[in-house]
C-alpha cells in the first residue's frame, strides 16, 4: 500500500483553488470565435458532438475515440449496446453465463469486472461491488430507445476519469425530451419467445424545460446456450425519466429482471450421476441510478461549469441465486447490494491566450453493502450466517484533476494537452493515492492530414468482490449431497492493477466522402488481476503484459444511398518473462483475438426504405487452461475457432394514405448471425455457447404533437 | 489459503479519521457552488455555435440587391441560438459588409436573413419574402418554404438550400456555396 502524501495534497488543492480565484474569463470548449476564424471549409467537417470532458472536436482528440451517432444506432441492425459497441474498432464484447464483457485492447478472463470506465451521461456506471455492470446476468442492460449518442475512448483514460478507465471509456449520451420531441410506440418480437413493448416520449415545456421519459417491459432468454436449452426466461422492466429546467437536469433509472433460474446437468465422472449446478427460482435483482447535472456557461462564452451528482444501489439476490443449493433459503432473499455516491464538478477556464484549462474534482463513496456471506475472512468458516465485520467493504475517495489545451504558438494547428489527476487514499485504508498523467500533441499537417501523439498512465482498482470473493456459495448438488465445487478465495492484498500506454494516430480524409484512420498503441501492464486457477482466487500476476496493436477505420460515403465503413485491429500479446501465479501459470492472454474486423454497409434506395449488413470476425483465441480438460472432456488447450457474425437489418416506412410525407410506422426486419456460427464466446463449465441465427420484426410508430 | 487481518490492521482502521482531502473537498465544493449560483448563466453546446457560425459563413456566399454594407439577421429572442447570434453583431462578412443583428423585429423589412427553429417558428405569420433569406434547423425547413435548412449528419453540421425558391428570389447564391451544400449533403 503507497503512504500518504498529504502536502502533495494540500499544494495539488491550493494550486486548484487559485485557478478557482482567477477571473473567471474561460470556457472548456471551442468558443465561437475560434470556430469564426475557421474556413467555411472546416467548419462543415468540424463535429458537432465532442466527447464529454475534453470539449474537443473528434480530429483534435489525442486518443483514440469512435462516436455511434443516433443514425448509426437507427440503421444498425444492433438492438443492444453491447452489439453496437462490437463494431467500434479495437472493441472486443462476449458474453459469458453471468455477465457481458466489454473490453478494448486487452485480455483476461475476470467473469465480473470491466476494465472499461462505462458511463450514463458522464455518471459511472460499473458495479460499486463487482466492477463490472451492475445487472448480472443481465445483456441489454440500457434502453437503446433512450441513447442520443454513445462515445467510445480507446486507451487510458484516468488522467481525466479515475479508476476503471483502464483499457478505455464509453459515455453513453441520453436524449433531452427536446431533442427526442416525439412519442414512440415499440413493439417486437423474435427468437427464443423474445418480446418487448417499449414507449418512449420526448416534449419542450415552455421555453427552457423539457422531459423525455421512456418505459420498456420486455421477455426472453439470456445469449447463452444454457438459458435457451432450458427455456429459462429474463423478464425485464426498465424506465427512465429525464427532466431539463434550464441549466439543471433530473434523471432516474430503474431497471428490474426477473430470471426463471435453472438446472443444469454436471456431466462429468468427478460427480455423482445425477448431479447438476442449479439456481433459485425468481432470481431477482432491481437497479436504480438517481442523477442530477448542472451545466453553465457565461453569456460571453468565456468560461464554464459542470456538476455531476448521482447516488446508484442494487437490491436482489445474492449471486448464490445462481450457483448455489436451490432449496438454500439464505440465497433466495433479496438484500442490499451496496451503493455508489458520486460527485464530480468541474471548471473550463479561458484565462490565458491561447490555453483552453479544465480543473475539477470529484468525490465518491462506495458501499458492498449488506450481502457478506459473499465475503468469508477463510474458505474454511463455515458460518455462512454471521456477517463479518473484518472484511472492509466501503470507503470514500477524493480526486483532483487538471488538463490543459495549449495552442502552439508557432501554429495554430497543434495543440499540446497535459493532464494530471491525483486520487487521494482511500479513507477505509484499502488503497493509497495515485497521480495519473498524461500528455499528448494533436496538429494538422495540412487540411486533410492530422497526427496524434499520446502518453498516459491508468489504473484499475480491485472490485470488492476481487478482493473478498469466498467459496461457501459455489457448490454442486448431488443426489445425497452438497459438493464444493472449487475453493475460492479470498486476497485482500490485492493492488490496482496499472496501464502505461503511448500512442501515435494518424487521420487523413481521402476525400470529401472518404476518411482513413490508423490509431497504433504499445501498452504496458503490470500488476494484471488474474484468477490464479485452481485455487481460484484473484491475484496480481508477477509477470508484465506487453500489448502492440493498431486500429484501422476506413469510412466511405460514395453516394447519397450508400455509406460503407469497416475496421480491422490487430494486437500483439507478450510477457515480460515466465513467472508464474500462486497456481502455477504462467501469464494467459485470454480472450484476445489477434485480429478483429468488422464491416458494413448501408444502402437507402427509396426515402421510405433501408437496408443494412454488417459483419463483425473475430480471429481464434484462447481461454484460461484450467477449462479445457473439464469442458472438452480432458482436451489439451487449443485455441478456439475464430467466428464470423453477420447480420442485417431491413427498415420499411410505408406512407400514409392521403399524406404521401408522413411516414409514422417503421417495420423492421432483422436477422442476426446468419451464418448460424455458435462460438465459445467465454469457456465456462457451463454452457456457454452462442445460441446461433435469430430473427426478429418490430413495429414502430411514431408521432410529434 | 486463510487470511486473517490483524489487530493492528483493525485498530487502525477504526480509529481512520476522515482524510485532510475529504475536508479540502467539501471547502472546494462550496466554493463551486458559490461560482456556479454567481455565474449569469446561460446554456449552450457546440452545435447551436456550429448553427450561428453558419449563418455567418452563407451570408459571406449570399448577394442581396441593395448595395446596403449592413446585412441584417434577425431571429427572436427565445430562438436556442439566440445568445450565439447576438455575438456576430457587427461581424465583417467580406466584401466590406458586416453583420447587424436584430432581436424580436416587429417586421421583416430591414432583415435580409432570418432564423427560426422549434422555439421561434410560432411568430412565422407571414407568406415568404423574395427579398428575405430564411434558414431553419427544423426537420421539414424546406416543406415550410425555407432556403436553407440546417441539420446534423454523421455528427457534421450540413444545409440543403431549396434550388426551386432560388429562382423566384431577388438575392443570389454564390456557386461555391451552392457546390459546399451539394457536395456534403441530401438533396
Amino acid at each position: 500500500m503507497k503512504t500518504k502524501r498529504p502536502y502533495a495534497a494540500k499544494n495539488f488543492c491550493l494550486i486548484v483553488l487559485a485557478l478557482l480565484h482567477l477571473p473567471a474569463h474561460a470556457q472548456n470548449e471551442t468558443t465561437l470565435d475560434q470556430l469564426l476564424q475557421m474556413s467555411f471549409e472546416d467548419i462543415i467537417d468540424y463535429e458537432v458532438v465532442t466527447p464529454t470532458k475534453s470539449g474537443m472536436p473528434l480530429s483534435k482528440i489525442p486518443g483514440s475515440v469512435s462516436v455511434i451517432t443516433y443514425k448509426d444506432i437507427q440503421r444498425s441492425a444492433a438492438t443492444t449496446i453491447p452489439e453496437l459497441l462490437r463494431l467500434v474498432p479495437g472493441m472486443n464484447v462476449r458474453w459469458n453465463p453471468m455477465v457481458q464483457t466489454i473490453d478494448a485492447r486487452g485480455f483476461g478472463s475476470n467473469p465480473f469486472t470491466s476494465k472499461i470506465l462505462l458511463m450514463i451521461d458522464g455518471v459511472p456506471y460499473n458495479s460499486w461491488n463487482k466492477g463490472g455492470f451492475p445487472q448480472h446476468p443481465g445483456f441489454d442492460f440500457f434502453n437503446l430507445n433512450n441513447v442520443k449518442h454513445i462515445e467510445v475512448v480507446r486507451g487510458p483514460g484516468s488522467a481525466l476519469y479515475g479508476e476503471n478507465a483502464l483499457n478505455g471509456v464509453i459515455n453513453i449520451v441520453t436524449f433531452s425530451g427536446e431533442e427526442f420531441g416525439s412519442t414512440q410506440i415499440k413493439l417486437a418480437a423474435g427468437a427464443s419467445d423474445a418480446t418487448e413493448l417499449s414507449v418512449t416520449t420526448g416534449q419542450r415545456i415552455g421555453n427552457d424545460k423539457s422531459i423525455f421519459a421512456s418505459f420498456r417491459a420486455s421477455r426472453g432468454q439470456l445469449p447463452s446456450e444454457m438459458w435457451r436449452e432450458q427455456d429459462a426466461g429474463a423478464m425485464a422492466y426498465d424506465i427512465f425519466v429525464k427532466a431539463k429546467f434550464n441549466n439543471l437536469q433530473l434523471s432516474y433509472y430503474r431497471r428490474q429482471d426477473n430470471f426463471d433460474g435453472f438446472s443444469t446437468a454436471v456431466d462429468s465422472p468427478q460427480f455423482p450421476v445425477g448431479s447438476a449446478i442449479k439456481s433459485a427460482k425468481n432470481i431477482r435483482q432491481t437497479v436504480n441510478i438517481l442523477a442530477a447535472q448542472f451545466n453553465a456557461q457565461t453569456s460571453d462564452d468565456r468560461w464554464s461549469i459542470q456538476t455531476n451528482t448521482s447516488f446508484s444501489n442494487r437490491d436482489g439476490s445474492h449471486c448464490a441465486a445462481c450457483h448455489a443449493p436451490s432449496e438454500d433459503t439464505r440465497f433466495q432473499k433479496s438484500e442490499d447490494h451496496g451503493y455508489q455516491f458520486f460527485a464530480n464538478g468541474q471548471i473550463g477556464l479561458h484565462h490565458f491566450d491561447r490555453h483552453n484549462i479544465i480543473a475539477g474534482l470529484e468525490y465518491r463513496k462506495i458501499s458492498a453493502g449488506g450481502h457478506d456471506q459473499e465475503f468469508l475472512v477463510s474458505p474454511e468458516d463455515e458460518d455462512l450466517t454471521e456477517p463479518n465485520d473484518e472484511v472492509v467493504t466501503s470507503y470514500n475517495k477524493s480526486a483532483l484533476f487538471v488538463q490543459d489545451s495549449w495552442e502552439l504558438p508557432t501554429t495554430n494547428s497543434w495543440k499540446l494537452i497535459t493532464g494530471l489527476r491525483y486520487d487521494s487514499q482511500t479513507s477505509n485504508p484499502l488503497f493509497g493515492s495515485d497521480l495519473f498523467p498524461r500528455v499528448a500533441l494533436v496538429g494538422s499537417v495540412t487540411p486533410k492530414l492530422t497526427l496524434r501523439f499520446n502518453w498516459s498512465k491508468a489504473a484499475r482498482y480491485p472490485s470488492f468482490t476481487e478482493l473478498n470473493q469466498s467459496t461457501g456459495f459455489l457448490q454442486v448438488e448431488a443426489p445425497n449431497e452438497i459438493i464444493p465445487l472449487a475453493d475460492f478465495a479470498p486476497n485482500p492484498d490485492l493492488k490496482p492493477e496499472t496501464i502505461q500506454s503511448r500512442e501515435f494516430g494518424i487521420s487523413y480524409k481521402i476525400s470529401d466522402t472518404s476518411q482513413i484512420k490508423i490509431d497504433a498503441f504499445d501498452n504496458t501492464i503490470e500488476k494484471s488481476i488474474v484468477i490464479a486457477y485452481p485455487l481460484i482466487r484473484f491475484e496480481n500476476h508477477p509477470s508484465n503484459a506487453h500489448i502492440q496493436g493498431f486500429d484501422l477505420e476506413l469510412k466511405s460515403k460514395p453516394s447519397d444511398a450508400l455509406s460503407l465503413f469497416a475496421n480491422l485491429s490487430y494486437q500483439k500479446n507478450k510477457a515480460s518473462n515466465n513467472q508464474t501465479d500462486s497456481g502455477g501459470n504462467p501469464l494467459e492472454f485470454t480472450y484476445a483475438p489477434k485480429y478483429k474486423i468488422n464491416a458494413g454497409a448501408y444502402y437507402t434506395p427509396r426515402d421510405n426504405l433501408s437496408i443494412s449488413l454488417e459483419a463483425s470476425w473475430r480471429d481464434e483465441y484462447t481461454a484460461p487452461s484450467f477449462w479445457y480438460p473439464i469442458v472438452f472432456n480432458g482436451e489439451a488447450p487449443r485455441p478456439l475457432d475464430d467466428y464470423l457474425y453477420l447480420n442485417t437489418r431491413i427498415d420499411y416506412k410505408p406512407k400514409v394514405m392521403f399524406d404521401a410525407n408522413r411516414t409514422p410506422l417503421t417495420i423492421s426486419l432483422i436477422a442476426k448471425n446468419l451464418t448460424n456460427e455458435r462460438p465459445h464466446e467465454t469457456l465456462t463449465g457451463l454452457g456457454g455457447r452462442s445460441p446461433g441465427r435469430e430473427f426478429f420484426i418490430s413495429f414502430s410508430y411514431a408521432w410529434s404533437m | 489459503m486463510t487470511y486473517t487481518t490483524s489487530d493492528k490492521f483493525l485498530n487502525e482502521f477504526r480509529r481512520q479519521k476522515k482524510p485532510r482531502l475529504g475536508r479540502l473537498f467539501k471547502g472546494l465544493l462550496l466554493g463551486l457552488c458559490y461560482l456556479t449560483l454567481s455565474v449569469s448563466s446561460q446554456a449552450t453546446d457546440l452545435s447551436e455555435k456550429l448553427k450561428a457560425v453558419y449563418i455567418a459563413n452563407i451570408a459571406k456566399f449570399v448577394t442581396w440587391p441593395s448595395t446596403e454594407k449592413e446585412i441584417t439577421l434577425c431571429l427572436y429572442s427565445n430562438a436556442n441560438i439566440h445568445v450565439q447570434s447576438v455575438s456576430l453583431n457587427d461581424l465583417p462578412i467580406g466584401g466590406h459588409r458586416h453583420l447587424r443583428v436584430i432581436s424580436n423585429p416587429i417586421d421583416y423589412s430591414s432583415c435580409n436573413m432570418m432564423y427560426w427553429d422549434i422555439h421561434s417558428i410560432q411568430h412565422r405569420n407571414k407568406p415568404p419574402n423574395p427579398y428575405l433569406l430564411e434558414i431553419s434547423d427544423l426537420p421539414n425547413a424546406l416543406v415550410l418554404g425555407m432556403d436553407v435548412q440546417l441539420r446534423v449528419e454523421d455528427n457534421k453540421m450540413r444545409f440543403s438550400i431549396a434550388y426551386s425558391r432560388l429562382e423566384k428570389s431577388y438575392f443570389s447564391i454564390s456557386s461555391k456555396l451552392l457546390r459546399l451544400s451539394k457536395d456534403r449533403s441530401k438533396p
